[in-house]
């Protein structure tokens, strides 16, 4: 009985070693490239024909602006809206962008194929751009980008990421740049990142709960993808992706269609780019901005749908592995990645129960708690914060560092308190994932946009509300 | 999930599933039999005080005994303070990688053997910090600043070392080549 009691102890001990180890190492092995990293040269975005994306799901607050945005600063690019049998007035102000831009097309996605997912939506898009460009075109040479209706790309994006080390390289397929999150999506990609340093930040204004996703995209993440350009196995996102047409045709040939099922079609597109033997690669100088979620509520939504679709591509566990076109660093780091919420769910489980088991110890101390901490077990203080602080904490100094100091040393340091707290949050979506998966529940739930509430309050009481007379001639056909 | 397994299977053959379940077999019966990779453990730990010139070093079961200012004390490698279960998660990682065709046999091997290695020793480090803080600071004060603090260090440092290494032995020693656009 004893014995199995000390085994249950190491084992549980090991375990909440073993989980703080793996984590302590993962946030090395990523720092190194993010900390070192150098900008990349530019290339010719003339040298590329381009289509962007813009999947669209009740995104009438935000469409119009962002079209906009596209067409000013991209006026060589096609822009695609999929409505998705939108509620809201999306399709109509498609619409008149289409009539107003020449650049804007749009598709209209009707019942009952339409709300089928993200993936769906974009491969309705991808038939319709192979269809305009036709097969005579060098497919190699014509790039779809995918931005959320809320996004907006950095103006020299198309430059920076036909560089020489991304799309001027013919064995790149696909490229992820980064993705940083604001309340205030004009004002961050007006802004030089670069130069913003020492200065007061564009993005003063945003809610802690934004500017820790910001952190999250520009720090930790941004760090995994450099490490994922080390190992050949970049995740693609669902914002700022870029992938060569003749790729989507190649996976589209091989599975019907570029984008699949999965929850989190993005990371499943990247699978089959590297699966197919292509490169993907992640740029850290250019970026999309987009809005940030301001509530909890909707952030743990976001994630569990992520968590889930992470989850949901265990399916390629195996094929990866195996697959002699994927590095096996590769290979290995999207097995750590697809990990990530099943360690979540085990750490929350373990890290408790052994600070439970610590506590009975000190409480059950002949001499009392503070003998047994004299006994060594004040040891478990300093420990606790390498392990459960540090690798948290440090992202928040690093914002300012080396994500453009949007935010000032007070500020920094806040955030690095705040962030560890952010950090255990999250895993909460890992155990709604998890249950979500296990009750066979594979429903995509749409991210919620910050000016959707606004939206319902004009809907409501219009005359209260400005931004309800900016485009009057739209509001008649309504 | 069958079908999965079935496909796993399948793939690896019949020859690296043998190995991963002798493998399997091999740890599951390590472990099972802690007590003696314990005493082997405390022997070693004894070897190492020795040669730091500890004096009447000796090895009972699992427990290592030396002198300190003229007592008699020592260690007793438990459960919890033996390697074993540092071990876990390269085992659990080369016994799948042994079913990956793409993955030599073994080069699966040597990156556990160099693991296995790699942790023991970190662990008799970790136990030659815990002896030697006993020798300076006294049995009492020694043991308590390192039995937690500085061991869990030691520990940390090695495993995280000997991660590397394994990854390192696992994936090759060059750096990533790009691999060619749909070869």
């Amino acid at each position: 009985m004893l014995d199995s009691a000390n085994w249950l102890l190491a084992l549980l001990n090991a375990m909440a070693f073993i989980l703080s180890v793996a984590f302590l190492a993962y946030v090395v092995m990523v720092l190194r490239p993010f900390l070192w990293h150098r900008e990349i040269p530019l290339g010719d975005r003339s040298d590329f024909q381009w289509h962007i994306v813009i999947p669209c799901l009740d995104e009438e607050t935000v469409i119009v602006d962002t079209v906009e945005h596209l067409v000013d600063t991209f006026p060589e690019a096609t822009v695609w809206c999929v409505d998705d049998a939108s509620a809201d007035r999306t399709l109509v102000l498609m619409r008149w962008l289409e009539t107003r831009y020449q650049q804007v097309r749009v598709i209209s996605r009707v019942p009952p194929e339409a709300q089928q997912g993200k993936g769906a939506a974009l491969n309705a898009a991808w038939r319709a751009i192979s269809a305009e460009v036709g097969d005579e075109a060098d497919r190699s040479k014509i790039i779809v980008g995918v931005v959320d209706a809320d996004g907006r790309l950095e103006q020299f994006g198309p430059d920076v990421i036909t560089g020489p080390s991304m799309f001027g390289d013919p064995g790149v397929g696909a490229v992820q740049v980064q993705v940083r999150i604001t309340e205030d999506v004009d004002a961050l990609a007006a802004t030089d990142l670069d130069r913003l340093i020492g200065e007061n930040a564009r993005t003063k204004g945003d809610a802690l709960l934004v500017r820790l996703q910001d952190l999250e995209f520009a720090g930790p993440i941004a760090a995994m993808q450099f490490l994922r350009r080390r190992t050949g196995s970049v995740a693609m996102g669902g914002n700022g992706q870029f992938t060569r047409l003749s790729v989507l045709d190649e996976i589209g040939d091989w599975k019907g269609a570029p984008w699949h099922g999965a929850l989190l079609e993005d990371f499943e597109l990247g699978l089959h780019v590297l699966l197919l033997g292509h490169r993907s690669e992640y740029c850290h100088d250019t970026f999309v901005a987009q809005d940030g979620l301001p509530k909890v509520r909707d952030l743990l939504r976001q994630r569990t749908r992520w968590a889930q679709g992470n989850l949901q591509c265990w399916k390629y566990l195996w094929q990866v592995l195996n697959s002699p076109k994927v590095p096996l660093s590769g290979a290995l780091e999207i097995a750590h990645y697809m990990w990530v919420p099943l360690s979540q769910i085990l750490g929350s489980v373990v890290f408790p129960l052994t600070a439970v088991v610590h506590l009975a110890y000190a409480l059950g101390d002949p001499e009392g708690p503070e003998g047994w901490l004299l006994s060594g077990a004040w040891g478990l203080i300093p420990l606790a914060f390498l392990f459960g602080v540090l690798p948290h904490a440090l992202w928040g100094l690093f914002y300012r560092s080396h994500c453009a100091s949007l935010v000032s040393r007070r500020m920094a340091l806040g955030m690095a308190a705040v962030n560890l707290f952010y950090g255990y949050l999250l895993q909460i979506a890992a155990w709604r994932a998890a249950y979500r998966v296990i009750r066979g529940n594979g429903r995509w739930d749409k991210t919620a946009r910050a000016g959707d509430a606004v939206t319902a309050t004009v809907r409501e009481h219009p005359d209260r509300h400005p931004t309800a007379t900016t485009r009057p001639q739209l509001q008649g056909g309504i | 999930m069958i079908r999965g397994l079935r496909r796993v299977v399948a793939d690896a053959g019949p020859v690296r599933l043998t190995l991963m379940l002798a493998f399997a077999a091999a740890v599951a019966y390590a472990v099972a039999h802690d007590r003696a990779l314990r005493h082997v453990e405390a022997c070693g730990s004894a070897e190492v005080l020795r040669w730091f010139a500890f004096d009447d070093v000796s090895c009972v079961a699992d427990t290592t005994l030396f002198r300190v200012d003229g007592t008699l004390t020592g260690y007793t490698i438990t459960i919890g303070c033996t390697a074993i279960f540092l071990l876990f998660p390269f085992f659990t990682i080369t016994g799948l990688l042994l079913l990956v065709r793409r993955v030599a046999v073994w080069r699966s091997l040597l990156a556990a053997v160099a693991a296995t290695i790699a942790v023991l020793t970190v662990n008799q480090v970790r136990l030659l910090v815990i002896g030697a803080g006993m020798r300076i600071w006294g049995i009492e004060q020694g043991y308590a600043y390192t039995h937690i603090f500085f061991g869990t260090l030691v520990s940390t440092l090695g495993v995280v070392l000997s991660g590397f290494f394994y990854l390192k032995l696992l994936t090759g020693l060059r750096a990533r080549k790009a691999v060619p656009a749909h070869a």
